[in-house]
């Protein structure tokens, strides 16, 4: 925990189970970490491992059948108990979100502007519309597009622009916390480069925190300071970025770090994890992890392994690294 | 769910609604040509003679053939398909054979009392269909989101002329609260504008003219709009839950939108676009409807006049309303068409 | 769904083939006092004429799905074919086709079959058509539509690769897969059919009288209602209510089991 850096987000045993007929999916289960202000950290792993789950849950914009515990504080504050009501007023002026699919994240039939202006005034009502086209063309111009689109429709911009376009939406009334839900995924690779750079440059002029969800590490190791990696549901490693690149201590942020392919002509082989992640229907104690590490201890299949504190800024959910494991439960 | 006249032969060029609007009227007109052409040989080619039909059997032979002459039904088929369209042309269609009034006008005495019917028992039907619908996709899966589908099957299975009979009974037999057939009692018509009493009399503050337009209007247009309702409730709730679940309304509350203005500016709003393309289709059930709802009510309108005509065997008559109701499609058709483009931009480009 | 549904019909089915056999009464000619509510002898209670209604209501189902089934069946032997024909030879005959068709389609139907009964006449061939007349394009859609897009199938391109002539491809190979979707728009159709007949009858253009039909009873009913002869407007009406829902369950029912569709459809 670093002292003296302002707290933007704390999340402590941050669960979100979806409940079901039969029983609860765990889909993010104990998740404990902090943002600090203008940081950026991202958030790995592959798909199911909760990483979207935890993202849309801070909005708290998960279907009905997903239920929330523990604290969530943003900027001191606990969203767990708010009411919807509470929550409308800080989505998009606080806490906003970055969807994966600029396609089908905008409405079709809407005009650029009036995105722009529905968002303003629901937050900002006394604003007047003149006001609004200005925040919104201010906006536009700082992730690149000209004012003159601002009466077009979605479906004459391309994919960029249009993922530009919901950056700017994000970020126009200056939120504390942009929350980026694979952003660039479906975008190709030399866009994907374009809007990676446009955020980070957005993210230290508004000086707003980030929270960059993707499975992508190339597109992490880019724009992140810190980096979080999940795994069903659990939040395995904590870390700044060249800590997790060049020193991971996790068995799986070492095997995803493995497994990324590389141009090296002497290592040609491409190595995988072998397995699949377990279902999170009902899942008890335990570490996740146990049926394909390749460092398992008796105690992993027993008990969940806690939150260890390597050093400051460096987190590790193992047994491997728990002080208080005895002899026996070493196998 | 195809689109008949679609504008994609636009190729992409950007239309403003001006243009996209005398655009679909254009395409309008090989459709008005082959309604026309269905009606004539309904009503010419089929077998029958209408002639004889009119004059009865045992009429002498020269009367029939100077009938036939008269209307200009010895001459060749071709000839007579050019002159039924020419005439159209010119507005013209033709004289009844009972009144010897020309039946253009006939008509357009009828027509506002079935415009006010149908125009009422849409607007019923929409408030239904939205109000019903749209709440039955928020709480989709429930109970509630069942009794609305449930509604929509069984009020489709109800004939209009039972139900409106069924009010009639109700209302008017029984707790005597309304009237059961015609518009407005004698001498009461207000002032004439536009031939429908209710907006007539409202409009030249008629108070006691609106009062009773008002209560003639009420059984038919409730009939006619909760049959119609059935299919509306269904489309829209329908097409709500799609839209609901659709990326950019999630995306829309994930910046705070009020929940009112995403399902209706957002949700329903998109949804209205599929429900556009098929509406045409559910605007033919409420004509229809119409014509039985007239029946039942004695509302004189152009479903009554036709239904009359047939009855006396003044085919030219009978022609003429077949002839308004193929214009009327079109109309609608081109209407609904157009509020469409008008709602979603990317049929214009 | 679909069970009810095929209940019900069944129900109705019987009722009209041994119509003859359950009813009480002969339903043209007079069998009690004229105007009686429901009764221990005329359970339907009796009309104008003094005939049963009961008697009225069971014959009725025999025109009613008489006609019905005539009027679909016609329909789909000239919208089928044409349909067939239209989508596998495209070009300008489909073309042309499909307008006439669309134009037709997008008519109101009832004003049509009103158009040509009025002009063809009572009968019950007669009538059978005017609702054919109505019903056609949907079976020419419907079928054309889909021949239209497997003909550029595989399978079709292996047919002709093998030298089968034209018809032989026709009829094994693209008909086969087009009919399931012909089997709901059917069940549909009926129940439509069976609200259009009535609807005929009701306006005086349908099954002359004494033939024993429920569109004729109830216009009959209408002409004493300020008499309130509930009776005879009740039990013809939820007859048609109940057989034209037995169709439209069965044929919604056989659509989710044919065509299971994972979340909504329209």
């Amino acid at each position: 925990m670093s002292a003296g850096k302002d707290v933007v987000c704390r999340m402590e045993n941050f669960r979100v189970y979806y409940m079901t007929f039969d029983g609860p999916v765990k889909a993010v289960d104990g998740v404990s970490m902090e943002v600090y202000k203008e940081e950026t950290v991202g958030l790995v792993g592959e798909s199911g491992c909760g990483k979207s789950t935890l993202g849309s849950a801070l909005l708290k914009i998960l279907p009905r059948t997903a239920r929330m515990e523990g604290r969530v504080y943003l900027e001191g504050e606990d969203l767990i108990p708010k009411s919807e009501k509470e929550m409308q007023k800080l989505r998009g002026a606080k806490i906003s979100m970055i969807f994966q699919d600029p396609m089908t994240s905008l409405n079709p039939i809407m005009k650029v502007k009036d995105h722009f202006i529905e968002t303003i005034k629901t937050h900002k009502p006394e604003v007047s519309e003149d006001q609004a086209l200005e925040m919104a063309s201010k906006a536009l111009a700082e992730v690149g597009i000209s004012e003159s689109r601002l009466n077009d429709y979605p479906f004459q911009f391309s994919g960029g622009m249009r993922q530009r376009m919901m950056i700017a939406l994000s970020i126009v009334l200056r939120p504390t916390l942009v929350i980026a839900d694979e952003p660039t995924t479906s975008l190709d690779v030399i866009v994907q480069a374009q809007i990676l750079q446009l955020m980070k440059e957005i993210q230290s002029h508004i000086r707003s925190s980030m929270i960059l969800i993707t499975h992508d590490l190339g597109v992490v190791a880019e724009m992140a300071h810190r980096i979080g990696v999940m795994y069903a549901g659990h939040l395995v490693e904590l870390a700044p970025r060249d800590t997790i690149y060049y020193k991971p201590l996790h068995p799986y942020t070492q095997a995803l770090l493995e497994s990324v392919p590389n141009t090296d002509i002497n290592d040609m082989e491409l190595s995988y994890i072998d397995g699949y992640p377990p279902s999170l229907l009902n899942i008890g104690e335990g570490c996740r992890f146990v049926d394909r590490c390749p460092k398992t201890m008796k105690v992993c299949r027993d008990r969940t392994p806690p939150d260890v504190e390597i050093k400051e800024d460096h987190m590790v959910k193992c047994w491997l690294y728990a002080d208080n494991v005895g002899e026996v439960e070493r196998s | 769910m195809e689109r008949r006249f679609s504008l994609g032969i636009t190729g992409g060029v950007h239309m403003s609604l001006k243009t996209y609007i005398i655009a679909r009227i254009l395409l309008a007109i090989p459709m008005v040509l082959i309604l026309l052409t269905v009606v004539f040989v309904i009503m010419r080619v089929i077998p029958g003679d209408p002639v004889l039909t009119l004059l009865g059997g045992k009429a002498p032979i020269e009367v029939i053939e100077a009938k036939r002459h008269e209307l200009g039904l010895d001459k060749p088929i071709i000839a007579q398909y050019g002159e039924y369209l020419l005439n159209l042309f010119k507005g013209d269609l033709g004289k009844s054979l009972l009144t010897e009034r020309p039946i253009f006008e006939e008509l357009r005495d009828r027509l506002p009392a079935t415009v006010e019917l149908t125009i009422m028992g849409f607007l019923i039907a929409l408030a239904i269909g939205i109000f019903w619908g749209v709440e039955a996709a928020r709480r989709h899966d429930t109970a509630f989101d069942l009794s609305a589908r449930v509604y929509s099957i069984f009020i489709y299975s109800v004939p209009v002329f039972w139900l409106g009979m069924v009010f009639q009974l109700v209302f008017g037999v029984w707790l005597k609260w309304l009237p059961v057939a015609g518009r407005i009692p004698p001498l009461m018509e207000p002032d004439h504008i536009t031939g429908m009493y209710l907006f007539d009399a409202l409009v030249t503050a008629n108070w006691e003219s609106a009062k009773e337009a008002l209560k003639h209007l009420i059984l038919p247009s409730v009939t006619l709009g909760l049959i119609i309702s059935s299919v509306f409730v269904r489309m829209v709730r329908g097409n709500v839950v799609l839209s609901l679940s659709q990326d950019f309304v999630r995306a829309a509350r994930a910046r705070g939108i009020k929940e009112r203005a995403v399902i209706y500016r957002h949700a329903l709003k998109n949804a209205m676009v599929p429900i556009m393309t098929v509406l045409g289709l559910q605007l033919a059930l409420l004509f229809a409807g119409a014509v039985l709802t007239e029946t039942t009510f004695s509302w004189p309108g152009i479903g009554t006049y036709l239904i009359q005509k047939i009855r006396y065997r003044d085919f030219m008559a009978v022609q003429g309303a077949i002839v308004i109701y193929a214009l009327i499609v079109v109309t609608i058709s081109i209407v609904v068409d157009v509020v469409n483009a008008w709602i979603d931009p990317r049929i214009r480009y | 769904m679909a069970f009810v549904g095929a209940v019900i019909l069944i129900v109705f089915l019987l009722a009209a083939l041994f119509a003859d056999q359950i009813a009480p009464y002969d339903p043209t000619v007079r069998s009690g006092r004229t105007f009686q509510p429901p009764s221990s002898k005329h359970i339907f209670g009796t009309d104008n004429l003094g005939r049963d209604m009961f008697s009225r209501v069971l014959h009725g189902a025999k025109i009613a799905l008489l006609i019905a089934f005539m009027a679909v069946l016609i329909a789909a032997a000239i919208g089928i074919p044409l349909g067939l024909l239209s989508g596998y030879i495209g070009g300008p005959l489909d073309r042309i086709l499909t307008l006439i068709m669309d134009a037709v389609y997008s008519f109101p139907g009832l004003i049509l079959a009103i158009a040509v009964a009025a002009v063809l006449g009572t009968g019950v061939t007669n009538i059978a058509v005017s609702i054919a007349v109505v019903y056609a394009p949907t079976y020419f859609r419907v079928i054309r539509n889909q021949v239209a897009s497997i003909k550029s199938e595989l399978y079709v391109e292996a047919a002709r690769a093998i030298g089968a002539r034209n018809w032989t491809i026709l009829f094994r190979y693209v008909l086969p897969n087009v009919l399931p979707s012909v089997v709901v728009v059917l069940s549909m159709n009926l129940a439509d059919a069976i609200m259009t007949e009535a609807g005929l009858s009701f306006l005086g253009l349908g099954i002359a009288p004494p033939t024993p039909d429920w569109g004729y009873d109830l216009s009959n009913g209408q002409r004493f209602i300020l008499m309130n002869d509930w009776w005879m407007i009740m039990f013809p009406g939820l007859a048609i209510i109940v057989l034209v829902l037995g169709f439209s369950l069965f044929s919604e029912g056989l659509n989710e089991y044919l065509n299971p569709n994972v979340g909504e459809r329209e």
